[in-house]
């Protein structure tokens, strides 16, 4: 799996969006909001994270996830645990 | 009487608007005799927390149709239901759309064992308090909860209320519907009741004060139907696709409903 860096990271987490709540491609930019402009709501967060723990092998705290607001605040989270060894 | 000097306000302007401040009043003081009279009995009576539950809701459900019924002889507004029948069958998830702060108190005034989802912060309200722990109805504060809670109180065959807006409607502004409603469909696989509630001229709307009263008496109408053409949901996975589909369609009735 190619995470090493936040292109690479965004770009899975893209298709894991469009494959999930079939989101638009051209939506998913870092500063897109994950409620307001993706229409993500809790219940979604809760599958998206399972998911992300899927992609990324690792475990993933939902607190972690608690001020996410963005995907580039998916994307943090994501480089956050890739790092952690 | 006042109501000459302003022909805009009609049908006994000024006596709706006292009985609407009465209604208030008596919605708070039932809310107290509830909490503290009729309720401490029944934790004797009954000692099966089930039990006790379903009691609690009958005495809320003939309170409120008294209530109901009250604001409707004091002439604050007139009110049908039509197909009324289908709400009293055990096990129904009834979603509505929300116009009005009293549109619950209509629903459950015709459901004998519902269950609902309501206001966390009505658990702290002291009027309210009582009534929402001995019926032990489901605060909304986490949505996972709420789903696990409302499908496994459908599938004990109580009914379960929801307005999938979440609050009251906007009026003018397109439906935004959260999808709890359709998670909960899904996971008890339960087919929802709609009702179309209609109030014209609008009452007690959000964001305006309850004594800002409509210049003529409103009517509330409450249209029941059941989704069988609507959905499919016979062996659909519970998937947040799944959950767009049904919501998204729940949107398009319930839009094209309060158009017509």
């Amino acid at each position: 799996m190619m995470l090493n860096n936040r292109e690479e990271i965004l770009s899975e987490l893209t298709d894991i969006l469009v494959e999930m709540f079939e989101v638009d491609a051209a939506d998913v930019t870092q500063d897109a909001h994950l409620s307001d402009d993706l229409d993500i709501d809790s219940i979604d967060a809760v599958d998206l994270i399972v998911r992300l723990k899927e992609l990324t092998g690792k475990k993933i705290a939902p607190e972690e996830f608690k001020s996410v607001r963005t995907v580039g605040h998916v994307v943090d989270a994501i480089e956050k645990v890739m790092a952690e060894q | 009487m006042a109501t000459e000097n302003s022909p805009s306000r009609r049908d006994y302007y000024w006596l709706r608007l006292l009985a609407t401040a009465a209604a208030f009043s008596l919605f708070g003081l039932g809310g107290l005799v509830l909490r503290f009279v009729l309720f401490p009995p029944l934790k004797l009576i009954y000692r099966d927390p089930e039990v006790r539950k379903r009691r609690a809701r009958l005495l809320i459900h003939h309170t409120f149709r008294t209530f109901i019924g009250f604001m409707h002889v004091t002439g604050i507004y007139t009110y049908g239901f039509r197909d009324e029948a289908r709400l009293r069958r055990p096990g129904q998830l009834v979603l509505a759309n929300h116009p009005s702060l009293i549109d619950v108190v209509f629903l459950i005034s015709r459901i004998p064992n519902a269950n609902c989802i309501v206001k966390a912060s009505l658990f702290r309200n002291p009027f309210m308090r009582g009534a929402v722990t001995t019926a032990d109805y489901i605060p909304n504060d986490d949505p996972e909860r709420i789903i696990e809670l409302a499908a496994r109180s459908l599938q004990n065959g109580e009914s379960v209320v929801l307005f999938p807006e979440g609050t009251r409607s906007v009026p003018g502004r397109p439906f935004r519907f959260q999808r709890g409603a359709a998670y909960m469909a899904l996971r008890a696989g339960v087919k929802p009741t709609l009702v179309t509630i209609r109030c014209n001229p609008p009452m007690l709307m959000k964001n305006i004060p309850w004594y800002s009263i409509p210049l003529s008496r409103p009517h509330f109408q409450f249209d029941i139907a059941n989704a069988d053409n609507l959905l499919q949901l016979g062996g659909v996975e519970e998937s947040p696709l799944a959950a767009r589909e049904i919501t998204h369609k729940l949107k398009a009735f319930f839009t094209e409903e309060c158009v017509a």
